[in-house]
């Protein structure tokens, strides 16, 4: 399954990825609808930011990761939290209805999961669903530096090895000068 | 979405896909989506502690900047600078036309002189200057300080508002402590006022804004009678328009920018190099072509024609047959010499202020215009013996257009039908309904929208409902791409008064056939004439602006220039629609000061209207109720 994933040293903290996952599970699914809510549309993610000096800052937009076993599912006594045919972690659609009991909330090693009113006004457990109504996540679509990717998961380790491989190709180049180099000397 | 629905626009943005070529639209759509609260305005980067941004679901995010602003503060100061931004810019452009008539009374700018003394005398005595026994040199020193003076920090209004608008709106004005002490001043008002830890009401930083956009007014005024002081009103004219005005046989030269001061000079000169032309291989001489305002400044004035607009300039490059753009300022895109790599065209920037990296720079100065503009004239020659005939693709789109339908031009008009009250006829037929009433077509193209799209439909739509069509700048040449600066157009499209009404002034001008169904009054910076227009029947009518059956809109605007006309257009009070949704939805409290509030206070308002058929009904709805207010 493609599955979310981010590179944070493109993340510029715009929050683009929050207002459009917040319009995604809007009811009106535009901005300017969503705005107009009551309740407000929430975000199912989040970008946090940690100071790593005094003049750089760590951005990273947090998602769920589907964690396979998943502290959420276990963790939920009534049984509404599950995994899809898909792989998808979600409380929606299942056999039973989310009582908002906060168990989830609790377990998520990463915070993933909020206690709020969804757009119908039912508090519930809210967290990613992967956006089943698009071919990609809203959030992914709408990262304007491409920081949110959604790829099958060995396609995102292809990419980081290729882009190390680029990096040791240089590497090579320069050893292979430097012991030609050497044996003339 | 569609990229425009000009031919020859869509033509060329297949030679743009074939090869390869980034326009507007790409960058456009590589910029999607755009960010959310950049778009709702509730971003504010005005102080090193941020950049702030307010949640605009006001759910968990932030409600308040770091200062403490709210989502209503941090809008209307965003929406004050805009304005700012737009005032700064017309007010530039009419202190170069002032310094070019001091120039002149200094003997410093040879190329230039008195074009219009009959207007020159009608603006000395409107404001107030003495013309015993001086000579138009030295009156037009004195214009000129009396008009650079309205810039500075003044302890009386501003010359050029209070001679200009009706007695009922400078008292509404001054109650409300609209009237800028001058026009640059209001500029730093706004700007003052706006930073940091100053003014943090949001109803009060939008009266500033609004009194920087009487500022805007002012200047604007001011600089189209400087510009038919020195280049002479605008009468009525036959040109063309579109790409295919570009000439395979000719040097074909762009003037693009907004101020005549330098295209009036490339004119004057390229008729001289004809032969250099002709003996560089191009039988037709030079062929000069406007893009965007200064386009149409001359277009106005000689007839020149008008190739395209400010959206869709790049476009004129495409063609491979544009062998020089001369450019002065303002809707210029920096994207041109990037272009033009592509092709054999050379990008000419001639003002001190407005360079683009990898253009040609020949600075203008008005003490030696004529060769500066014989240089400028020379480069496109040799540009011109460079062009790739395999690249030439001129799109066969061409059509008339007429043009110079200055305020004075329409008197003029309507004084044939009666001499004694020129006014009457046209009040006559507002009252007994063949004219509806009135609508300014203002503003630019924007990318966000099909281009010409919201234009076209919305004009056709208010001409049905015999809308009387008066139009400036980006709107004006939109209409001039459509064919609809013609008197089929009219025959065509308009309702039954309006056609009566056009036919019979059309008779009286003796052109044989109806007045074109939208009257081009200018380029943008002549908002004004229209203006001049309405407050001419307000006052003889004796009622403010603000109960004529006067509307306006900028259906495609993009501009901070158009968000400052928007602005003073609501000011004087008229209805002003915007097709394209501003920056302000983040603050319920500005969407309904100025869609609302303002009505009370300054009769005007805006509607914010993306679809141009809505649009058409809630504009001749405002029309309704102006004609109800006046018992007609």
């Amino acid at each position: 399954m493609k599955r979310l994933f981010v590179r944070p040293e493109l993340c510029t903290g715009c929050k683009t990825c929050e207002l459009a996952c917040a319009v995604e599970h809007s009811r009106s699914k535009n901005l300017l609808g969503a705005m107009l809510e009551s309740p407000p549309p929430h975000t199912r993610l989040y970008v946090e930011a940690n100071l790593t000096s005094h003049f750089e800052i760590f951005k990273m937009p947090m998602t769920c990761r589907h964690c396979d076993p998943a502290p959420c599912i276990a963790a939920c006594v009534p049984q509404v939290m599950y995994r899809t045919a898909d792989g998808v972690v979600t409380n929606v659609g299942g056999k039973h209805t989310c009582i908002a009991c906060g168990m989830c909330v609790m377990m998520c090693p990463f915070g993933m999961i909020a206690r709020a009113p969804a757009p119908d006004g039912k508090i519930m457990a809210l967290k990613c669903d992967l956006c089943p109504e698009r071919d990609t996540p809203a959030c992914a679509d709408a990262c304007p530096t491409g920081a949110i990717l959604y790829l099958e998961g060995d396609e995102f380790a292809h990419q980081s090895r290729a882009r190390a491989s680029a990096i040791l190709s240089q590497a090579k180049s320069l050893r292979e000068a430097t012991m030609t180099q050497t044996l003339e000397e | 979405m569609e990229r425009s629905i000009s031919p020859d626009s869509i033509l060329m943005l297949k030679t743009a896909q074939a090869g390869g070529v980034t326009t507007v639209w790409d960058r456009y759509e590589a910029q999607l989506p755009q960010c959310g609260f950049g778009e709702t305005g509730l971003c504010c980067r005005h102080c090193l502690q941020g950049p702030c941004r307010i949640d605009p679901f006001g759910a968990t995010g932030p409600k308040y900047g770091i200062c403490g602003a709210s989502a209503d503060v941090i809008v209307a100061r965003g929406l004050a600078r805009s304005i700012a931004g737009g005032t700064s810019s017309h007010s530039a452009h009419a202190k170069h036309l002032a310094h070019t008539l001091l120039k002149f009374s200094r003997d410093e700018a040879p190329d230039y002189g008195i074009k219009d003394q009959a207007k020159f005398y009608a603006v000395l005595d409107r404001v107030g200057i003495q013309r015993d026994g001086k000579s138009d040199q030295e009156l037009a020193g004195d214009l000129a300080r009396l008009a650079l003076d309205e810039f500075s920090e003044r302890e009386a209004p501003p010359v050029w508002l209070k001679t200009t608008i009706t007695p009922a709106r400078m008292q509404k004005f001054e109650q409300l402590g609209l009237v800028p002490p001058g026009l640059d001043s209001a500029v730093a008002e706004v700007m003052h006022r706006t930073t940091n830890g100053v003014d943090a009401d949001a109803v009060n930083i939008l009266l500033g804004g609004i009194k920087c956009a009487v500022g805007d007014y002012t200047g604007m005024y001011l600089g189209t009678d400087l510009s038919d002081i020195l280049f002479g009103t605008p009468t009525p004219v036959m040109a063309s328009a579109n790409l295919g005005t570009l000439k395979a046989d000719a040097v074909n030269v762009a003037v693009h920018g907004h101020n005549p001061v330098l295209s009036e000079v490339i004119l004057a000169q390229a008729e001289a190099l004809r032969a250099e032309a002709v003996a560089a291989g191009a039988p037709q001489g030079i062929n000069l072509v406007g893009i965007c305002c200064t386009g149409l400044e001359v277009m106005m004035r000689h007839g020149i024609p008008s190739a395209t607009n400010s959206l869709s300039q790049e476009l004129a490059i495409l063609t491979g047959a544009l062998d020089a753009a001369v450019v002065d300022y303002q809707c210029i895109m920096p994207s041109l010499p990037t272009v033009a790599s592509q092709y054999h065209t050379q990008i000419i920037t001639t003002m001190p202020i407005a360079k683009i990296t990898g253009a040609t720079h020949i600075e203008f100065d008005e003490k030696q215009a004529g060769e500066k503009a014989r240089q400028i004239l020379r480069l496109a020659i040799e540009a011109f013996k460079k062009r790739d005939p395999a690249k030439v693709n001129i799109p066969p789109v061409t059509n008339p257009a007429m043009a110079g339908m200055s305020a004075e031009t329409i008197v003029k008009v309507l004084a044939l039908v009666n001499p004694d009250d020129p006014l009457k006829p046209l009040i006559d037929n507002m009252v007994n309904g063949n004219i509806l009433g009135v609508c300014l077509f203002a503003g630019c193209n924007d990318v966000k929208i099909t281009q010409d799209k919201n234009f076209v439909a919305l004009v056709k739509a208010l001409v049905a409902e015999n809308v009387l069509i008066l139009c400036t700048g980006c709107a004006a040449g939109s209409f001039a791409r459509h064919g609809l600066l013609t008197s089929a157009a009219t025959e065509k499209y308009a309702g039954a008064g309006l056609k009566a009404v056009l036919t019979a002034l059309g008779q009286a001008a003796g052109l044989g056939a109806p007045l074109p169904m939208a009257l081009h009054t200018g380029s943008c910076v002549d908002n004004t004439r229209a203006a001049s227009i309405a407050t001419a029947i307000a006052n003889k009518l004796g009622v403010d602006v603000s109960q004529l059956p006067v509307v306006a809109t900028a259906p495609e605007a993009a501009m901070e220039k158009a968000v400052s006309i928007g602005t003073w257009a609501v000011a004087m009070g008229l209805p002003t629609h915007v097709g394209v949704v501003p920056p302000v939805t983040g603050s319920p409290l500005v969407v309904q000061v100025l869609t609302q509030t303002a009505k009370d206070l300054l009769g005007g308002y805006f509607i914010v209207e993306p679809d141009p058929q809505a649009a058409a009904a809630k504009l001749v709805a405002a029309l309704k109720e102006r004609r109800a207010g006046l018992g007609i």
